[in-house]
């Protein structure tokens, strides 16, 4: 209690220590926050082209549907059955009705200049029947559930693009999580990257800490500084990689116009993303800096 | 002030250090203890700031049994010990002065005290003028001075220097063991580990010596052999 107590009294003085220490250290603290910012950029840029991955893929997701075409013989009424039958299977997320005239419309217009003459005299007898496009909210089971609305009666035709729909799918999973995995790996090995960094400052400093063993100084009053050193170490190695991430991300999006490629391929908006992520990166380099200090110091303050 | 009782001490390789070792020291003492290298004399000191604990015997020290003062108590046992080294030991990254005030500031010593009380001690080991220098710009014998000036700095009741003397040149070593008695004679027990024959025989005190873990002599008298 009375060490707690201590502690906090002296917090000015400890951080006076710390951030004394750090310049005074001024070589192994230049390449303890070198090491801290070359793992945050990496982690950063990773975690920024992760996002994008993620992003991308389920906004090709939301774009897979089933397009559900009816028996052209059936009235409004049944069409709608068929419509409220659809909705009440499961992993269902949106059911949209496009009337016998609209398919008809859309059939004109998908075969250019050329189309309305073609098409034009099917008006009064259209031989094309309603359809339903249907959104699931989970890809995955697409196949099960374009399986079920086959099965409903009046139902003619049920199209969701087959086994490349399945496979592309598959695919997207497997970037997504491949993604994920990398990204966690490397946050891992960033960790003990920044970590033993800390631990090497600390053990280029033994005898300090075995001197201030010597006049009676409480583990806790050792510990203190060496944590707060640690975090500003942290704090100190994110400013850069965060400034690059802020201003690079939003120089690449500026350039691209927000697009990889097409349209369907865009790019995460700057703001919000990036300010989680620096977010994260300062939090990742104090967070590690102190645990990393907290761990180090431990076994030097055993008797 | 420092009692040992039939204190055994052997480490995990099997090594016996010190062997059955009884004696006392009583306040305001001031004693040699010296022995050749690998003779147990580290051990003995070791013993007394508790940075090891005896394997047999008892250890009081400042009316402490020092093996049952619990691991998280140690740091405050010490504050009653100043330790000077023969290498210094002193924080490189800090100035004379914090380096003094560092013993003070980890005991909560108020900002005022502290900076009157560590000007006091600079003046009276002779580096008054000294204040701002960092270790490394100092001579060896300054830069002993200064751990003395730590270690006093907050009126131990015990002073152990483990070879004070050894990096230093004659001259010097002869100043600072003036300076030893001089925090001796203000009360404060001195333990001078050593085995500089020079020193020990040109300032007749108490003198133990220890030899392959047993007292060879204690003597009151001074000087080796007697």
């Amino acid at each position: 209690m009375r060490e707690l107590i201590s502690t906090f009294k002296n917090l000015p003085r400890h951080f006076k220590t710390a951030l004394q220490n750090l310049i005074r250290n001024n070589v192994m603290s230049f390449s303890s926050i070198f090491a801290v910012t070359i793992t945050l950029a990496m982690i950063g840029i990773v975690g920024l082209v992760a996002f994008n991955v993620q992003d991308i893929s389920s906004s090709i997701e939301d774009e897979i549907s089933i397009y559900v075409k009816l028996d052209r013989t059936i009235d409004d009424a049944q069409a709608e059955a068929v419509g409220t039958q659809i909705l009440a299977l499961d992993n269902i997320a949106n059911v949209e009705y496009s009337s016998k005239s609209a398919e008809l419309d859309r059939l004109i217009e998908s075969q250019g200049e050329a189309g309305a003459a073609l098409f034009e005299s099917y008006r009064e007898d259209n031989p094309l029947g309603a359809a339903y496009t249907v959104t699931v909210t989970n890809p995955d089971l697409i196949g099960q559930t374009a399986q079920k609305i086959t099965a409903i009666e009046d139902v003619n035709t049920v199209d969701y693009g087959g086994d490349s729909t399945t496979d592309l799918i598959k695919t997207l999973n497997t970037v997504r999580n491949g993604g994920t995995i990398f990204v966690v790996a490397l946050g891992v090995i960033a960790l003990f990257m920044i970590a033993n960094t800390v631990k090497i400052t600390i053990d280029t400093r033994k005898t300090e800490i075995s001197i201030m063993r010597m006049v009676g100084a409480s583990n806790w009053y050792i510990r203190i500084p060496f944590m707060l050193e640690g975090m500003l170490i942290g704090l100190v190695g994110a400013i850069l990689p965060c400034v690059m991430l802020f201003y690079g991300y939003d120089y690449i999006y500026k350039i691209t116009n927000g697009m990889v490629v097409t349209q369907m391929l865009s790019l995460v908006e700057p703001g919000a993303v990036i300010v989680q992520l620096v977010q994260a990166l300062v939090g990742l380099g104090a967070g590690v800096g102190i645990i990393g200090s907290f761990i180090s110091i431990r076994r030097y303050l055993k008797f | 002030m420092i009692r040992l009782e039939n204190v055994s001490k052997t480490y995990n390789r099997g090594i016996r250090a010190l062997n059955n070792v009884s004696l006392t020291i009583d306040s305001g003492e001031f004693v040699y203890v010296i022995g050749t290298t690998g003779s147990g004399k580290s051990t003995f000191i070791k013993l007394l700031y508790r940075e090891i604990k005896p394997t047999t015997g008892i250890v009081e020290v400042v009316g402490l049994d020092v093996a049952k003062i619990p691991n998280r108590k140690v740091p405050y046992f010490r504050r009653n010990i100043g330790v000077v080294f023969q290498d210094f030991r002193l924080l490189p990254t800090k100035t004379v002065f914090e380096n003094v005030a560092y013993a003070l500031e980890v005991i909560d010593t108020p900002r005022h005290e502290i900076r009157k009380q560590v000007r006091q001690t600079l003046d009276l080991v002779g580096l008054g003028e000294k204040i701002n220098a960092f270790p490394h710009e100092l001579s060896g014998g300054q830069q002993q001075r200064v751990a003395i000036a730590r270690a006093i700095v907050n009126n131990p009741k015990l002073l152990i220097a483990d070879e004070p003397t050894g990096n230093l040149d004659p001259d010097t070593s002869v100043e600072i063991i003036e300076l030893l008695e001089k925090i001796n004679q203000s009360g404060t027990t001195v333990l001078v580990v050593t085995h500089d024959r020079e020193v020990v025989q040109s300032n007749k005190k108490r003198t133990i010596v220890i030899d392959n873990g047993y007292i060879d002599s204690d003597t009151s008298t001074g000087g080796y052999g007697i």
